[in-house]
Parts: structure tokens; C-alpha cells; sequence
């Protein structure tokens, strides 16, 4: 076939002209308009910014966990006594700090924990003595790291946290008398109802009055099988607070001695108790008007209390998790909340009262009614109402931190008027409703409580008595009386 | 001193494409490249506008002309080849194959359906666009020697199994 044939036939092939249309199409075809090299500029400074900013606390948080990982390397231990800690790895927060070998973590009552493959070392940084412990799984003989809850220093206050709210629940006893070690170790035993199939046992130095171990036994038919142990260790030499200063200078720092004292001095004065017909008291810490005419709600309360604000002219915004900032407030089991209220028109002065409604468990709890004059607002500050609506994340929690810094510390009014619910207080409230207790709900027999309470308060004041004798016959009166409450 | 006989040998400058309104100049190459694999004409005419608006947001202007073509080009052959990896598994229509119709584009692009991609758009950028063997070397991405090779190869497969396309072999 020839080269001539070949264009001949090719071009047969190839003969298609393009139509009318598709040259409309390509002629209008436009080029895309093309980022400007100065905005890529602009947005690759801002992520170096970011990370340039972030750097330091990064580096400085990885080299905490080294030291901190070298001390107790060094040690089998360590105590802390800085209270200066890098922000974002030691927040006001627990957190968790990953280190080469285990996990540092603090807690918000103070507690330094490192986790290794096989042992769970614990510090308190508080007066006292100081209590690190290894945990040990008797049952396969492997150690073995294990979540543990803040533990008194001493016997006294461990025996008050076993009893605390639940005294039909735990009974203790007093067991044998040890020799280990040349100490003299007295056993206390913490049982719960005859159903229970656990018991825990504490073995305390008489000497120091604190726990030297604690084992916990699983009943099998008759017999008490070990199941795990705790061995505590006090009074170990403190670690340097050179160990936790941060590497870099940059480094953002909390200090949480400022921030616990800022916070305590907030939530110190209590003006007002709300008394809802279930659950626990709240307790109202702060309540005043803004200048811009919102009205800010501080109280505390158990962690199953809610509350909202609401008016007839509002908005309410119940922040209905902990702010961040008090994690530090010694009272865990009360956190404290913030309620923020918006009214809908500036211009006008809300005369009607405010509502202050109260949640337990998620179900209505009572409703109180605040008289208050409010004051005028300027302007409706819709921004900031909508920055206080937050969700789980920490960024949100920074948010919700720097509003109640920027509320709390504004020079607002106290709110005026009373709580007609006790023409003593200075506040008035007046209680609108009163809800029947939600299906199913138990009510607690205070009276059965008090009883119960004040046989273990004996107990505890005789077990804490220096030399005092057991009273078998005594412990057995007890124990029998608070299984017979507790089957009902 | 330049002499008159001087400038007169200089190669002309190489014709240029100005901006973006200049690039339909080459919309008649393109589309013949296109056409001759890809059917039917409604999907010829929307891989040459991809192709070209493809182009819209990559070349940068000025551009010589020959340069255009080749990159414009080179992408057609992509897309060419997408189209040849969907109409893989269809069949070929035996009778066109064997020349009864009078009509002989469906054929030859039967015939090229057939042989490999390469030598396919090998023999239609030499022989249907008239491309010299550098610049089809250029759009194939291929060496000069090697391109040449390749057309050698084409020429063969071609005459092979289009030899009912030549009237000297069936007269």
C-alpha cells in the first residue's frame, strides 16, 4: 500500500469538519479564573503562622512527657509540687500525655498518674501525704495499668469516702490484726450486702494511720478468692520543678494556682439556695445584669441538676455543661454552670419576672420566678448569644471559658428584688409549680438515712480513736441492722 | 550587515497563538484527530471541547502555534483513549470490516480500531493531519527513531488487515 493510498484512506477517516455548534462551544469557552499568587501566598504564611504557633507548646508538651518519663524511670515514682503547667498538654482538664513508654495524665483533683505496660503509678499533689500505688491482678499474677479514683490519705478519710451518700450500701468491719515488715497492720474490711459478691480489703499502719495496701475478694460459693491488689507507697522524695518547666519560652502556660484561686473567689459566696422539690439544692453564686441588658446566671449544683433562664421577651441559653475553668473548684460532684439570658428587644425594659426552671434527670424539676428589674439594652448583642451556644468541643470550651471571664468580671448590676420564697433572702423567688416526682422515682426515707448515717459516723470516730480495741459484737450489731435496711 | 539574500533564507517566525480567542484556529486538526476513532460525531465533538477547555486552563499565552497543536493533541490522544478502553468489548461489524460499503471512513476507522493505539494515532497524525514525523514524535512522546519505527510497524499492520482497502490487492 502505498504512502499516497495511506493518506488517501486515512483521510477518509479523519474527513469529519466540526459542526457550527461545536465551534460555538469551543469560542466560547473561557479560561478559569486563576488564583492569584498572593492569596496562595497569604494562605500558606497563615498555616506556617499556625504551626509557628503551635510549635512550641507541641515541642515543649513532647519534652514534658520525656522528663516526667526519665524521672520516674529514676525513681519508680515521682511527686509534683509545680503548679505551672504548659497549656494544652496540662490544661485545667485532665489530660493524657502520651509518653515513649506509658501515658502521663493529670487529673483535676490534683492527681499524676503514669501508665506503663503492667503498673499504674499515682501521685497527689496536695498536703499531706503523698500515695503512689501499683495495682496488681492477682487472678493471672500480671500487673497491669487500671483507671483508679482519688483515694484519701488516711484510714479516717478513706472509711468517710466509703460511706459518703450511700449508708445502706457499704458496712465495714474491722478484721485481723498483721505483723509485716515489723509494722503492725490493722485489716479493715468494706462488705456490701449479703448479695454482694465483692468485698474490699484495707490493710493500714497503725503507726502512720495510712493504707499500705488494698485487696479486693471475690466470693466463690463460701470462701473469699483474692481478686486484685493495690499497694500504696508514701513519702517518696519529690521530683524538681525544674522537670516541668516548659522548654520553650513561647510555650502557652496555665497557671493553675491563679486560676483555682480566681475561681474560688467566684464561687465562694453562695446568695441564694433553691431548694427543687427532688433531688439536691443549686446553689446561685452569681446572678446580675450585664450592661447590655443580658442577665448571667452562676450556680452550681449536682451533676444531674439542670437549670435554664427564660423570660417572656429572651432568649435563653442554658449552658448546660461545666465550665471548663472551675474542673479545678474542689468540688467535683457539684460543677458549675453558667445560664446566660439574651432579652429579644433592646429597646424595651422587660417588666415581667424571669424563670428560672429546673431540670433533674432530664425531667422538670420546679420552676422559680425571679423579680427583677433588667435593665435597658443598648443593642441586642446577637453575636455574643450565639458564641455562647457550644457543643463537646475543646475549642468550644475555650469559647465558653472566655465568656464567663468576660461576664463574670463585667461590671454588672446585681440583679434587685427578692426571692419570695424567703422574705429573708435578698433575692426573691417564688415557686410556680410544683411537679409531681417522675414514674418510678424512689423517695429517699431521710429518716432511715440519718439513722444509717450516724451509725457509720460512730463507727468511723471509733475506728479512728488511736489504739481502740475492736468490738466484735458491736460490728456485728451493725452489720446486721444495715443488711436488714438494705434488703428493704 | 545582513544582505538582503540573507534574510530572505531566514526560516519565517513561527506563528503564534496570542491569547485564549486564538486557540479555535486549531479546532479543525483537533477534531479530525478526534473523529477518526472516536463515533459517533456528538461524542467526537464533546471530547474536542474537553480537550480544548481542558487547554483553556493550562496553556500559557503566547504560545507557538505548533506547540499548541501538540499539547492539544497529546490530550486528545488521552482522551481517545478513554473512549477506546470503553468501546473495548464492543465487536466489530464483520461486514464493514470487509469493505462492502461503498463508504470508506467507517472502514479505515475499523481497520485502525484494530491495530494498537500508538500506531493508530501514529499513521492518522502523519497521514490524515499531515504532521512531519518530529511533531507527531512530539505528540506521541515517543523519540524521532523510535516514532519512525512505530510508523513502520503501522504502515505494515495497516496494509495487513486493510488490504481490502487497497485496489491493487482486491481490484
Amino acid at each position: 500500500m502505498t504512502e499516497d493510498r495511506l493518506t488517501n484512506l486515512l483521510a477518509e477517516a479523519a474527513d469529519l469538519a466540526p459542526s457550527a455548534a461545536l465551534r460555538d462551544r469551543v469560542a466560547a469557552l473561557r479560561p478559569r479564573p486563576r488564583t492569584p499568587w498572593f492569596a496562595l501566598s497569604g494562605v500558606s504564611a497563615t498555616l506556617a503562622g499556625l504551626a509557628f504557633l503551635a510549635l512550641p507548646r507541641e515541642i515543649s508538651a513532647a519534652e514534658l512527657g520525656r522528663r516526667a518519663d526519665r524521672a520516674i524511670r529514676a525513681s519508680g515514682t515521682y511527686r509534683i509540687r509545680s503548679e505551672r503547667f504548659l497549656n494544652g498538654a496540662w490544661r485545667l482538664h485532665h489530660q493524657v500525655l502520651n509518653t515513649p513508654d506509658g501515658q502521663l495524665c493529670r487529673w483535676p483533683d490534683g492527681r499524676f498518674q503514669i501508665r506503663k505496660p503492667g503498673a499504674l503509678y499515682t501521685r497527689f499533689d496536695r498536703a499531706g501525704p503523698i500515695r503512689s500505688s501499683r495495682y496488681v491482678r492477682i487472678e493471672t499474677g500480671v500487673e497491669r495499668a487500671m483507671d483508679e479514683n482519688p483515694s484519701p490519705e488516711n484510714h479516717r478519710r478513706l472509711l468517710q469516702a466509703a460511706q459518703r451518700g450511700r449508708p445502706a450500701r457499704f458496712v465495714l468491719s474491722l478484721g485481723r490484726l498483721l505483723q509485716e515488715h515489723g509494722r503492725r497492720l490493722r485489716e479493715v474490711a468494706i462488705v456490701g450486702p449479703s448479695t454482694d459478691r465483692t468485698r474490699t480489703r484495707y490493710l493500714i499502719d497503725e503507726t502512720t494511720s495510712l493504707p499500705v495496701r488494698m485487696e479486693q475478694d471475690v466470693r466463690i460459693g463460701d470462701a473469699w478468692r483474692p481478686n486484685w491488689r493495690k499497694s500504696f507507697t508514701f513519702g517518696e522524695p519529690p521530683i524538681g520543678n525544674e522537670t516541668f518547666a516548659a522548654l520553650l519560652r513561647s510555650a502557652p502556660i496555665v497557671d493553675v494556682d491563679a486560676e483555682r484561686a480566681r475561681w474560688t473567689r467566684r464561687l465562694a459566696p453562695v446568695r441564694r439556695t433553691l431548694r427543687p422539690p427532688h433531688g439536691e439544692p443549686l446553689a446561685v453564686r452569681d446572678l446580675r445584669t450585664l450592661p447590655n441588658g443580658d442577665v448571667v446566671m452562676l450556680y452550681s449544683g449536682p451533676q444531674r441538676a439542670l437549670a435554664s433562664l427564660e423570660g417572656a421577651q429572651g432568649e435563653a441559653f442554658a449552658l448546660r455543661r461545666s465550665i471548663p475553668g472551675t474542673g479545678i473548684y474542689p468540688d467535683r460532684r457539684h460543677p458549675v454552670r453558667l445560664l446566660h439570658f439574651v432579652p429579644l428587644r433592646g429597646d424595651a425594659v422587660a417588666s415581667g419576672p424571669l424563670r428560672l426552671r429546673l431540670f433533674w434527670n432530664g425531667r422538670p424539676n420546679g420552676t422559680f420566678r425571679i423579680e427583677a428589674p433588667r435593665q435597658a439594652a443598648a443593642t441586642p448583642p446577637w453575636a455574643l448569644a450565639l458564641d455562647a451556644a457550644f457543643d463537646e468541643t475543646s475549642r468550644d470550651e475555650a469559647r465558653v471559658t472566655a465568656l464567663a471571664d468576660r461576664w463574670l468580671d463585667a461590671r454588672g448590676g446585681r440583679l434587685e428584688g427578692r426571692f419570695g420564697q424567703d422574705p429573708d433572702a435578698d433575692l426573691r423567688t417564688t415557686e410556680v409549680d410544683r411537679l409531681a416526682p417522675p414514674p418510678g422515682a424512689v423517695r429517699p426515707d431521710p429518716a432511715a438515712a440519718n439513722e444509717a448515717a450516724a451509725l457509720m459516723r460512730r463507727l468511723i470516730a471509733r475506728l479512728a480513736a488511736q489504739g481502740e480495741e475492736e468490738d466484735p459484737e458491736w460490728t456485728a450489731r451493725l452489720l446486721a441492722k444495715l443488711e436488714r435496711r438494705a434488703k428493704g | 550587515m545582513n544582505s538582503p539574500a540573507l534574510a530572505l533564507d531566514a526560516d519565517p517566525p513561527p506563528e503564534s497563538l496570542s491569547g485564549p480567542a486564538d486557540l479555535p484556529r486549531l479546532l479543525d486538526e483537533v477534531h479530525r484527530f478526534v473523529a477518526a476513532f472516536v463515533r459517533p460525531a456528538a461524542d467526537a465533538e464533546d471530547a474536542t471541547a474537553e480537550t480544548f477547555r481542558a487547554a483553556l486552563g493550562k496553556l500559557r499565552f503566547p504560545i507557538p502555534r505548533h506547540e499548541a497543536r501538540a499539547w492539544l493533541l497529546t490530550v486528545a490522544r488521552r482522551r481517545i483513549a478513554d473512549h477506546r478502553r470503553k468501546r473495548r468489548h464492543e465487536r466489530l461489524d464483520e461486514n464493514l470490516a470487509q469493505g462492502g460499503d461503498p463508504d470508506l471512513g467507517p472502514a479505515v476507522r475499523a481497520v485502525l480500531a484494530q491495530l494498537p493505539e500508538d500506531q493508530a494515532a501514529a499513521l492518522v497524525l502523519k497521514y490524515a493531519l499531515g504532521l512531519s514525523a518530529e511533531e507527531t514524535a512530539a505528540v506521541l512522546g515517543k523519540s524521532l527513531a523510535a516514532t519512525n519505527s512505530l510508523l513502520q510497524r503501522a504502515r505494515s499492520g495497516f496494509a495487513e488487515k486493510g488490504a481490502f482497502l487497497d485496489p491493487e490487492v482486491n481490484p
